[in-house]
């Protein structure tokens, strides 16, 4: 391989492998099928890391078409999510095992 | 009501006036082995039960009816890999529906859906066949998604070799290439096309009209709870193409 295709293929890894750095940290609670905050304002045009604590002794699900997201969380659980960069607007979000009571909501500004 | 939630009956009632209409032309699946077009996003803590079905449509006896599908049996075992088991099945046109082969096949995802820019996995499927005639199948796919606004952009680049040794088979690995692209307008009602590519094996790449290219409209969502569908009507755009198929896929969820 030579040299200057050698350097763009690492430069392009090493852009690729970055991104996730770049990522600002959130924290949702899910407590008595409730999501604190239930708005979480993330800045648009920015990845955001978002930790899912669910405090609840039965599992929930975090699902969102508007993120395109359906990741499932143990009681007394938590996982990661990746969201972003988002337009400035308001996505929805839900627990699809309680979804009638644990809803919120990311608002990109 | 809300208008929310008027939105999402109406979704419904229009994903399941689709449905409808695309069973009525299937009674059946498709010799071409139209396939899922898969996320490379795994569901951890998630078992599933799967229905697959495609079908082709053509004036020509030869290249109608023909029927492939699948029922399968999936788990999240880890946040990043995915088991399943598949009992495979397909009818060449005027043929009845025999059993190909079982197929066990593991699915994993390299990162966090979003953390890197785009996401990425890796399939690799072993089929047993149950035909003496037929030979076992290996198959590697690379499995990449992006997501860009409301639309998710997913495409799958697959490798096949045939295993064991067979006359009139070729020995050369085989080629497929599948691309979805969907609005998701909401959870229930997901519109947009797909691509489905068999290039073949290595020796007849580039060469567009020995190769069955498909494209056409799709639709996926939610139908009721953790029922979800996806549905294609596709179109043959080469000349081994049949001139449309159809595919439809139903899941249900269940949560461990």
């Amino acid at each position: 391989m030579n040299t200057p295709v050698a350097y763009t293929l690492a430069l392009s890894l090493s852009m690729f492998l970055a991104t996730a750095a770049q990522a600002e940290d959130y924290v949702l609670t899910i407590k008595n099928h409730q999501f604190t905050p239930k708005e979480l304002v993330v800045p648009a045009g920015q990845r955001a890391r978002i930790t899912v604590k669910n405090q609840d002794p039965t599992p929930a699900e975090f699902e969102s078409s508007d993120l395109n997201r359906e990741k499932v969380v143990g009681a007394n659980a938590e996982i990661t999510l990746f969201v972003g960069p988002l337009d400035a607007g308001r996505y929805g979000f839900f627990d699809d095992f309680h979804r009638e009571t644990t809803t919120g909501v990311i608002v990109a500004k | 009501m809300s208008d929310t939630a008027h939105k999402s009956k109406t979704s419904r009632l229009t994903s399941m006036a689709a449905l409808a209409v695309l069973s009525t032309c299937m009674q059946s699946s498709f010799a071409f082995g139209l396939d899922e077009v898969y996320s490379p996003n795994a569901e951890y803590g998630e078992v599933s039960l799967e229905i697959s079905h495609a079908r082709s449509i053509d004036n020509n006896p030869a290249k109608d009816r023909a029927q492939v599908g699948e029922v399968t049996l999936e788990a999240g075992l880890t946040p990043r890999f995915v088991l399943s088991v598949s009992g495979e099945y397909s009818a060449d046109p005027g043929n009845a529906m025999q059993l190909d082969g079982n197929q066990i096949e593991g699915r994993y995802q390299f990162f966090e859906s979003g953390e890197q820019w785009l996401d990425v996995g890796a399939l690799v499927s072993y089929t047993a066949s149950k035909q003496t005639d037929s030979p076992d199948t290996l198959e590697v796919k690379l499995l990449l998604q992006k997501d860009v606004g409301k639309f998710t952009h997913t495409v799958n680049i697959g490798f096949s070799q045939n295993v064991g040794s067979f006359p009139n088979l070729t020995d050369e690995a085989g080629y497929t290439f599948l691309w979805s692209t969907r609005y998701r307008y909401n959870e229930y009602f997901q519109p947009g096309f797909e691509i489905q590519s068999d290039l073949g094996p290595g020796s007849q790449l580039g060469y567009f009209n020995q190769q069955e290219h498909y494209m056409g409209p799709s639709i996926q969502g939610k139908l009721f709870g953790h029922l979800k569908y996806q549905a294609a009507y596709l179109f043959g755009i080469s000349d081994p193409a049949a001139q449309q198929a159809v595919r439809l896929n139903l899941e249900y969820e269940m949560h461990f």
